[in-house]
């Protein structure tokens, strides 16, 4: 039974490792030739029939059958939890190394650090290049990143040296509508603008900027939800509508590219108190908070009073007389 | 109904399960710890250690006390201790039929050494909570049947329609993303659904096959007729069994001493092999004796031999495999009963029945965190059958689970010589669910959740102690002699205590206010500052 368990595992790996998903838990930005999909999913098919065809022999169709069915099942779950808590206990787990697509990045599977590590902190970023950006502002730098999280390119935008303490920095995460097109539902594209101008003036500092989009629902529901403001709900009844939390938005990145630019504490600019609470929680001090008000218009009046009132955001702009209009949001239990 | 193939499953998936969700819950977790209804009759039965005598001396015992209580019965059955299924050994005599109904049934668990009923407390033990599963309580079979038969049939379209509704049943068939409220529920409902599917759609489908000839009475009624005889008929009929299609001869002759039997039966199957003994017409001259071997695959038939009741005289021998159409019904009821597996493939079966708890109630709680947004903005208030839907959910999938210590404790608890004891203990059981689900009416839901899951951890933390304190066979002692049943059932309640009590920790915790932060003020950060 033991023998039979392991190749449905050895399986399992390899018909997971076909999904970029999976695959970049463990080898982030690795890419996959079509060869190696088709190596991928011949060692996983084998494997899955040479287990069902090692237990028929031994055990007889029947109790053979069912314990196959029994091991898919169990085999399958445990991979499950190893990579949604442990990712990388799938190599300790003696995946063959060999198996591994053409890729330079692999390090090799650290025992130590990964019985050391903490299960939030377990992901990791690869810087990967930068380049100089001239913008209106003055001379930025972009810089790209990995990470064993997700597929998304995660960046950040800096001026002058900010290696040290106290860096002004912005946390912006993506918001096309706002970002790109100059949206007026919200105050993206205004706030990523003043973030740059006010990093520039200061000499030093950084502009992170996170690919969550729709405070992490993606942009196919961020539309949704606007379909449903449009018929009266405010952005965060929208979101729990289709089923997504108020603000699904992680820190983890932000403070993890914080870390690789050795800046060891910041001035953040933001509204939002959460955001101050999450870096804190991620391990980088927050020395002070500098607003970032931008402008109310009719479009954007109601989503700026829901931010100051349901979620706590800091907008003394926002007048009371509108405020009351909603109240506060506590997550449900 | 919506449009759409897609949308119409999704209701269709949704109303289903919604509507039969905590029946199959209790179904599923009553069920599941019908895998191991051996050892949680040994553990309600303390005074009575594992028998070890052997297959003749058993089956004198059982003659001797058949021949003196049940000497008009039209069928005996001995349940010999040679397999994990039965740890003492059991009697059944049963009455000829009157007016088409089966006869009276008497069941008996026997000491072998004296031939006399077990010196035990009365109990309903692992074989009522099990045959709580499918025969529910307080009810009469014909209304349990249909009762199941309904639900099963749901929950086989919800399956189904599930599996339709599921779009990325292979994108995501390695993905769990925790902490992101219902996405996480969706994706722990689906991910344990398909992981084990071929244990869910068997568990279903064969428990329908249980109540075909119930829910499809015309089947056999068309040809042989209704009642139990010809029931009894048609099944010997279908397994070959021509030597048994005989009537009483009605003169009376001696039947054989069925311990001469064993020397036959050893030298064709080898030592302990057989799993019971059944005589048809005892003190006829035309009785027979059918015995049956243990099950050793999921073919729940097995290998049987028919003798001549009177001379002893081997009639026939009927092989395990027979028509494959036999073959397969007699192999999904033997999967779905699964008294052919291992320890290893019992737990194996033990924690998909698990999942399938798991997959009922996370579907139920989902349908809940899906409407609770709207709902609670609702001038109002939420609807009344949203709250139900709460309160049930609350009292099923947290309460049941008291209600089962509650009957754990009571067989422990109730003074030994009560009378009608093995009722009490269920009549306690359900009254604990009732409470548990009318506990909802008079505590806000979050509340009720915690307290319910801390209630639970702590029932079964309970039962150990209990177990130590009012018998010889505690925790410590268990463990020091081997005796794994009791070990086993004390630390299993460990575990779900411990199971339990996370659950409501995490629950706690979560009910705890965000940390309220008041405008302007932020905790931890000293200075406002200008850029």
């Amino acid at each position: 039974m033991l023998l039979a368990t392991l190749l449905v595992y050895i399986g399992f790996v390899a018909l997971a490792l076909q999904k970029n998903r999976h695959l970049h838990v463990l080898w982030p930005g690795a890419e996959l030739s079509p060869a190696d999909r088709q190596a991928l999913s011949f060692v996983g098919w084998t494997s899955l029939s040479l287990a069902a065809a090692y237990l028929i022999d031994q055990r007889g169709i029947g109790n053979g059958l069912v314990e196959y069915c029994a091991i898919l099942s169990g085999a399958g779950l445990i991979l499950i939890l190893q990579f949604t808590y442990r990712p990388r206990s799938v190599l300790a787990l003696g995946f063959l190394p060999s198996q591994h697509p053409h890729q330079h990045r692999l390090k090799t599977p650290d025992l130590h650090s990964f019985f050391a590590a903490d299960t939030m902190t377990q992901h990791s970023i690869t810087r990967t290049t930068f380049a100089r950006i001239p913008t209106r502002h003055g001379d930025f730098h972009l810089y790209h990143y990995l990470n064993t999280e997700d597929d998304k390119e995660h960046l950040a935008f800096v001026y002058g040296a900010v290696a040290g303490e106290d860096v002004l920095a912005r946390v912006h995460s993506e918001c096309f509508t706002g970002d790109v097109m100059g949206s007026l539902r919200c105050d993206c594209g205004e706030q990523l603008n003043r973030a740059l101008a006010l990093v520039a003036r200061a000499g030093r500092g950084v502009v992170i900027y996170l690919r969550q989009e729709g405070r992490g629902i993606g942009l196919e529901q961020k539309l949704r939800a606007y379909n449903l403001q449009d018929q009266g709900y405010d952005t965060v009844d929208a979101n729990l509508m289709l089923g997504h939390g108020a603000d699904e938005r992680r820190y983890w990145l932000a403070a993890a590219i914080l870390r690789d630019l050795k800046i060891k504490s910041v001035r953040l600019l933001t509204n939002n108190p959460e955001k101050i609470h999450a870096l804190a929680n991620e391990g980088v001090p927050v020395t002070a908070r500098v607003p970032i008000e931008v402008g109310l218009n009719r479009e954007n009046q109601d989503y700026l009073t829901t931010k100051a009132v349901r979620m706590n955001h800091l907008l003394p702009g926002i007048p009371t007389s509108i405020r009351r209009a909603a109240e506060p949001y506590v997550e449900p239990a | 109904m919506k449009n759409g193939f897609r949308q119409s499953m999704a209701w269709l998936h949704t109303w289903t399960g919604l509507v039969v969700g905590w029946v199959l819950f209790f179904v599923f977790v009553t069920g599941n710890l019908g895998r191991f209804d051996g050892e949680i009759d040994q553990w309600m039965k303390p005074e009575a250690p594992v028998q070890t005598a052997s297959v003749a001396q058993q089956l004198s015992a059982a003659q001797a006390r058949l021949q003196a209580r049940a000497q008009d019965a039209e069928r005996w059955t001995v349940y010999l201790t040679t397999n994990r299924d039965t740890p003492h050994l059991r009697i059944r005599s049963e009455e000829p039929p009157v007016n088409g109904k089966r006869g009276k049934r008497t069941e008996e668990y026997l000491d072998p050494a004296t031939a006399a009923p077990l010196e035990a407390r009365a109990t309903g033990g692992g074989q009522l909570l099990y045959k709580m599963h499918y025969a529910l309580h307080y009810m009469p079979r014909s209304v349990s049947d249909w009762l199941i038969g309904i639900c099963s049939m749901f929950m086989l379209v919800a399956i189904v329609s599930g599996v339709i509704t599921h779009k990325k049943i292979f994108a995501d068939f390695f993905t769990f993303r925790p902490g992101k409220g219902q996405r996480s529920w969706l994706d722990l409902h689906a991910v344990l659904a398909v992981l084990t599917l071929p244990f869910f759609l068997m568990i279903t489908y064969s428990g329908l096959i249980f109540l075909v000839f119930t829910l499809f009475s015309s089947i056999l009624g068309s040809n042989y007729g209704f009642g139990e005889k010809h029931r009894q008929e048609f099944n010997n009929e279908l397994a070959g069994r021509e030597d048994l299609l005989v009537e009483p001869f009605g003169t009376a002759v001696p039947l054989i001493d069925l311990n001469n039997l064993v020397a036959v039966l050893d030298e064709r199957w080898g030592q302990n092999q057989v799993s019971t003994v059944e005589v048809i017409y005892p003190g006829d001259a035309n009785a027979r004796v059918r015995v049956s071997r243990n099950m050793e695959s999921p073919l729940r038939s097995t290998d049987e031999l028919i003798f001549n009741g009177t001379t002893g005289e081997l009639l026939s021998e009927q092989p395990a495999s027979g028509v494959a159409p036999r073959n397969i019904y007699e192999t999904l009821l033997g999967l779905h009963e699964s008294l052919f597996a291992g320890w290893t493939l019992r737990w194996l079966y033990f924690l998909s029945g698990l999942a399938g708890a798991i997959i009922i109630a996370s579907g139920l709680i989902l349908w809940v965190v899906k409407r609770r947004p709207k709902q609670i903005k609702q001038k109002s208030g939420p609807d009344l059958g949203f709250r139900l839907v709460e309160g049930l959910n609350v009292g099923t999938i947290a309460g049941l689970h008291i209600a089962i210590a509650a009957y754990f404790l009571a067989n422990r608890l109730l003074p030994l010589n009560l009378p009608s004891r093995v009722d009490w203990e269920a009549n306690i059981m359900f009254s604990v669910w009732l409470l548990a689900l009318l506990y909802p009416l008079i505590r806000p839901i979050a509340r009720a959740w915690i307290e319910q899951w801390t209630l639970a951890a702590a029932a079964f933390l309970l039962l150990p102690l209990v177990n130590a304190l009012t018998t010889e066979r505690g925790l410590n002692q268990s463990l020091a002699a081997g005796d794994w049943a009791f070990a086993g059932f004390d630390l299993t309640c460990i575990a779900a205590a411990g199971i339990f009590a996370a659950i409501a920790i995490h629950l706690q915790r979560r009910a705890k206010p965000a940390t309220a932060t008041t405008h302007g003020v932020i905790p931890g950060i000293a200075r406002e500052a200008n850029a």
